[in-house]
């Protein structure tokens, strides 16, 4: 870390002495941050009492994990760290789930915690639970600020932290007595970034001699491209080198479905033309990946023939489960500047991925008059067009927004994917919103995993948030349904939601705008609806029970071996 | 089984001893043996390791560990001794 010295403020603006409360205060708005999302308890109330003597916007959540899927999403919009705030005990153990899915998707967060007075730590005190160690496996670091004077240094590192290199949460415990206690404000060390690794001459020779000598080169792109911004630049090199593409769910949107070097989302869901094209390549790209099993399926028979260059800036992910021939370290965009990327002679391989994308396409004739989503979601999207921003929940909703919708960025498409998280689209769209006043955006999601965050309609509420809701309704929890379907015999255990409440009243009790579908000649009047919908708005969209995801490989398959729906013909 | 043994350097940082017995116990290895010191900022540990499977490697633990703010450096010592005369000194 390179350190500096800044003054939170001009000198004159500053009384002599501050409490550790109003120097957090201070040191969010020295930082640039504009805006948190908190719920507020008796271990953080200092800081609370701070706050409307600060610049920083408070969005009140209604339940802590939301603010920090609503921080998580406004991270990977902007790049920068989402911020969460939450009271000891309870408000931060709720916070954990949040903590986690930006962990495993290495999204920049930082999460702020109010803790017990210092003299009870340690004592069982109420609402006392030790966080900083809880959270300890799923956070890139975590401090506790002991002394008020630390406390802009802490933050300032816990940014740098969280934002620098490969991006994580970072949690900064504060015991309510350092809140309390007032000091001097020293000047913030303003902490930047470690210089990220620089990629060796001898990887990126390596990476150019595989390259050069492939015949059926294959780029596999990864969430690391958005991380570094780089999708611009991928684009470039692949339009100059030709070399098909394939893309994680969490790559999707690096090239746009229409480009013709992308074969789609590989993996369990993935699309048939990506799954054959990884079976059948000579050499694997790795952009920003870590070999994901949801994207892998057995891994020993993924890639049977590649060898493997890996560009990744976090050093443990290179041969962490796949062999790296070329195992390049660092920045994903100074790595693609220093790689020649002219293949072998690649024309004939060219035309076959070519041809297998156009052997495959998607369909979207599915017979009845019920509504098919993936169409509907297919629809929607590319009436929106580039402004498109979706924050989707966990399950089949998932899937098909993954397979059918267009993303034309990466930062476009905010799932839960390391994690699999239901309750994170609602929350999600909020921060997506909030970081991005200007785009159109949708939460997606499905009966199951919008009732676990549902409160938040009355943040939508509160703030007038225009987020759209599209919440495709099949009044089952459908992806355990389906692997009940196909795994477990027909055994339906626990999956049942027929039960639901009536999604268009609960919204309008929340005040929230909303109305029903459930036929398909409804669905374009619906999707008109929320286009032009000025305020928040929700659409219930009721589906087949029965519908599937497809296609699917089976637990514990490779990819070779996708199952595709009965009646295909 | 043979132990595999390794030296961390780290920052005597508020957590930074927990946080890296964590991070070997979760990617898949078993402390059976441990020294630590520590001479102001800077704390040393030297571990002997039972790795949970034959998959686990030492070199992706010491990758893992080095992703850690408070860990400076890791050291490969050697993989030869034997679970059980580890056990015998410890006992002695």
């Amino acid at each position: 870390m390179n350190a500096m010295t800044q003054p939170l403020s001009s000198p004159e603006s500053q009384p002599a002495t501050r409490t550790g409360a109003q120097l957090v205060v201070d040191t969010l708005a020295a930082l640039g941050v504009e805006c948190v999302f908190g719920y507020p308890g008796g271990a953080i109330m200092p800081v609370y009492d701070a706050l409307p003597q600060g610049s920083t916007r408070h969005i009140l959540v209604r339940h802590e994990q939301a603010a920090a899927f609503a921080a998580d999403a406004y991270g990977r919009i902007t790049g920068r760290a989402g911020v969460c705030l939450a009271t000891s005990g309870p408000g931060a153990t709720n916070l954990i789930t949040g903590i986690a899915n930006a962990y495993l998707d290495s999204v920049p967060m930082v999460a702020i915690t109010g803790q017990v007075a210092q003299p009870l730590m340690g004592t069982d005190a109420f609402q006392e639970t030790d966080i900083f160690g809880m959270t300890m496996p799923i956070v890139k670091h975590s401090i506790i600020v002991r002394r008020p004077e630390d406390i802009p240094s802490a933050l300032a590192e816990a940014f740098a932290i969280a934002e620098g290199g490969r991006p994580g949460p970072v949690l900064v415990d504060l015991p309510k007595d350092v809140q309390q206690a007032t000091c001097e404000p020293a000047p913030m060390r303003r902490i930047s970034s470690d210089l990220l690794p620089a990629p060796s001459h001898e990887a990126i020779a390596d990476a150019e001699r595989l390259i050069a000598a492939a015949n059926r080169p294959l780029f596999y792109l990864g969430g690391g491209i958005a991380r570094a911004n780089a999708s611009e630049m991928v684009r470039r090199i692949v339009d100059e080198s030709g070399i098909p593409a394939v893309a994680t769910l969490q790559g999707l949107g690096v090239l746009p479905p229409e480009h013709p070097a992308i074969l789609g989302m590989i993996g369990m869901h993935g699309h048939r033309p990506a799954n054959m094209a990884v079976q059948e390549c000579d050499l694997l790209i790795v952009l920003g990946a870590r070999f994901d099993d949801r994207a892998t399926g057995k891994l020993a028979e993924f890639a049977p023939h590649a060898s493997v260059v890996h560009i990744d800036v976090d050093a443990a992910e290179l041969g962490k489960l796949r062999f790296a021939h070329a195992a390049v370290c660092g920045n994903i965009k100074s790595s693609l500047g220093a790689i020649d990327f002219a293949a072998g002679e690649i024309d004939a391989w060219t035309t076959e991925t070519a041809e297998i994308r156009a052997r495959h396409p998607q369909r979207y004739d599915a017979p009845g008059n019920g509504i098919y989503a993936p169409a509907m979601l297919k629809t929607l999207s590319e009436r929106v067009g580039e402004d498109f921003v979706v924050a989707c929940d966990v399950g089949q909703h998932q899937m098909w927004v993954a397979q059918h919708c267009r993303f034309s960025r990466p930062q476009a498409h905010l799932t839960s994917g390391g994690l699999g998280a239901m309750g994170f689209g609602l929350p999600a769209a909020i921060g997506a919103k909030l970081a991005e006043p200007d785009k159109e955006v949708f939460a997606i999601c499905g009966d199951g995993g919008f009732q676990m965050n549902i409160q938040e309609l009355a943040t939508l509420r509160r703030y007038q948030i225009p987020v759209k809701i599209l919440l495709l309704d099949n009044a089952m929890l459908g992806l355990v349904r389906q692997w009940q379907e196909l795994f477990f015999e027909g055994n339906y255990s626990e999956v049942d939601l027929s039960d639901n409440p009536d999604f268009v009243e609960v919204a309008n009790a929340f005040g929230i705008e909303a109305f029903g579908i459930e036929r398909r000649e409804e669905v374009d009047g619906a999707i008109d609806r929320l286009i032009n919908a000025r305020g928040p708005i929700l659409a219930h969209v009721r589906i087949d029970p029965e519908e599937n995801v497809w296609p699917l490989v089976p637990p514990g398959a490779s990819n070779a071996e996708m199952m595709e729906k009965r009646n295909d013909t | 089984m043979t132990l595999e043994h390794i030296r961390i350097e780290f920052r005597c940082a508020e957590g930074a001893l927990r946080r890296t017995l964590g991070v070997v116990e979760a990617r898949g290895f078993a402390v059976r043996s441990m020294q630590m010191g520590s001479d102001g900022d800077a704390g040393g540990m030297t571990l002997a390791l039972a790795p949970l499977d034959p998959t686990r490697k030492v070199e992706r633990l010491l990758r893992q560990l080095e992703r850690l703010q408070d860990v400076q450096a890791t050291i490969h010592l050697s993989n030869a001794t034997p679970v059980a005369e580890v056990i015998h000194a410890a006992r002695a």
